[in-house]
């Protein structure tokens, strides 16, 4: 049997009669005795995300998933359209099962489709995503000397990110979708 | 790369530098303490890296890296050495790379023979001060940081009794709480418990989901920093009991939601120390990892200890992390293991 510390983000887990995705999880422990993994789960049937935490060594039941690559088309709003490209197959995804993700889409980006009994769980995102930088402040001489090393920029797809002085407006850089953070500039 | 190695490297210089004027300032004395030895720590939840140390002629001995200095510092201290403190690389393997951990990182440690952990509060408080204004002089967060910088440098820290705690914000009293009673707890507050709990395991739960939340803010206001203490026993197999025989004179110091460091009033009894190592090793063996052996020497050393005395262990990375606001452990290390061992885009 598995353990909680064997889970991932789109693990699907039978618990207390329902099946449950993991929308979060973060292991921590108390300085004495066993180590605990919090969760953020989604009830699979009534949408409802519940906080649980579960200790390493329970035993977990863990359902079969499976992971599609597509495309991501658009939104309106709520609703979130993806495409198989080989198929041509299109699913929908509301807001909420993509979670904090949403920030990270652009049109054309590939994801990972969590699926589950043909039901879309949740996405994974690539670790790195390329963005143009929509809107930046340029440097101003005298910024390194007083410290700046980084400031406020927004990409073409409203996301915002602190990069380093030197990024100008139309820029492409790279960005880490686990931490949300600038990792590079791409070279033209 | 963004990551501006300068800036961490001068920062960090600083952060060790305030640390050690402190101490010698206070009459501690700077020791270096053994990273590979045989008997690494028994703490069941800890996996330390294991090795073998060979000598020329082909002899092995089994080895390990320390998961904290805490058993050099104590024979020093059983040896004679009253205020006493290290800077060291610790390892644990099994641990997140990233947020607040990394299976390597840098402890702080310091123990006094003769004071308790009230004074080592005190003592904490005044460190962590120290370091803070010494990576913003003004003592004025700069205004790209968040307040938390301001705050520890401007108030004083709050200092509650874990049961105080337990008391508001789970309803139950642990100075006679049994195991039934905080299982009735858990199921009242719908909290999902397993048949394998312990007693240990029940109250970390009600203290994750209930007590935790409620440690940095109160309805989205940031909180000063908050000493925690007086733990229940189970919690605190190191230290010496309070008064009442209830709980040990344990602390752990929260930060900005980080944790930054845990202290005792050291257990001084050798007898009782060896049948909670026992007692753990029992524990390693039934987890399925490796029981070092017992630390002989430690186990005699240690009766030569005054009572009280105080020991703490202060993660000096996360230090970091408060002094400049970092929100990741990889802001403020030059090498952080993600970077070594994930390859990017991985």
């Amino acid at each position: 049997m598995p353990s909680p510390n064997e889970m991932k983000k789109g693990t699907v887990i039978r618990y207390d009669g329902n099946l449950w995705a993991v929308v979060d999880f973060q292991r921590v422990s108390p300085g004495k005795g066993s180590s605990f993994v919090r969760t953020r789960i989604k009830n699979m049937t009534t949408g409802k995300i519940v906080e649980n935490n579960f200790k390493s060594s329970e035993t977990l039941e863990f359902e079969d998933v499976q992971y599609k690559k597509m495309q991501y088309l658009f939104n309106d709003g709520q609703l979130y359209t993806f495409m198989d490209n080989q198929s041509y197959e299109q699913i929908t995804m509301g807001k909420e099962d993509i979670g904090e993700d949403v920030r990270f889409m652009k049109e054309g980006l590939e994801v990972t489709i969590v699926m589950h009994d043909d039901k879309a769980l949740t996405i994974q995102l690539p670790i790195k995503i390329q963005y143009k930088i929509a809107q930046t402040e340029p440097a101003v001489k005298g910024d390194s000397a007083s410290g700046n090393v980084s400031k406020d920029a927004t990409t073409d797809n409203g996301l915002a990110i602190r990069v380093p002085i030197f990024i100008a407006e139309g820029d492409e850089v790279m960005v880490n979708t686990e931490e949300g953070t600038y990792v590079e500039r791409v070279s033209k | 790369m963004t990551r501006d190695l300068m800036k961490i490297a001068k920062e960090r210089e600083i952060v060790n530098n305030t640390i050690r004027s402190f101490f010698c300032g206070r009459g501690y004395t700077e020791v270096e303490t053994p990273i590979v030895v045989r008997s690494p720590g028994m703490e069941p939840n800890l996996v330390p890296f294991e090795t073998t140390v060979v000598e020329p002629d082909g002899t092995k001995h089994s080895a390990g890296l320390i998961t904290s200095p805490e058993y050099s510092m104590k024979k020093l201290m059983g040896a004679g050495m009253e205020k006493i403190f290290t800077l060291t690389k610790v390892f644990r393997n099994v641990e997140e790379l990233g947020g607040t951990h990394n299976p390597e990182f840098t402890m702080l440690e310091w123990y006094q023979q003769g004071a308790d952990y009230v004074e080592c509060m005190n003592e904490t408080e005044a460190l962590v001060k120290a370091v803070v204004a010494s990576l913003s002089p003004r003592q004025v967060p700069p205004p790209d940081r968040q307040e938390g910088t301001g705050v520890v440098v401007s108030q004083s820290f709050r200092r509650i009794r874990v049961r105080d705690l337990f008391l508001r914000h789970v309803g139950l009293d642990l100075d006679d709480a049994t195991t039934d009673d905080l299982k009735a707890s858990c199921a009242h507050h719908k909290i999902h418990t397993d048949p394998s709990d312990t007693e240990s395991d029940l109250y970390y739960r009600l203290f994750l989901a209930l007590v935790e939340p409620h440690i940095q803010t109160v309805d989205g206001t940031n909180l000063p920093p908050l000493f925690l203490y007086d733990y229940p026993k189970h919690q605190a197999a190191l230290s010496r009991l309070t008064a009442d025989g209830k709980y040990g004179e344990r602390f752990e110091l929260y930060i900005d939601g980080i944790e930054l460091c845990n202290a005792f009033t050291e257990l001084t009894d050798a007898e009782e120390q060896r049948r909670r190592f026992v007692e753990e090793g029992e524990e390693r063996r039934g987890l399925g990892k490796t029981v070092f052996p017992l630390d002989e020497e430690l186990l005699r050393l240690l009766p030569n200890l005054k009572n009280p005395s105080y020991g703490n262990a202060l993660g000096v990375d996360r230090l970091h992390m408060i002094a400049t606001g970092a929100k990741s452990i990889e802001e403020v290390m030059l090498f952080p293991a993600r970077g070594l061992f994930k390859v990017l885009g991985n």
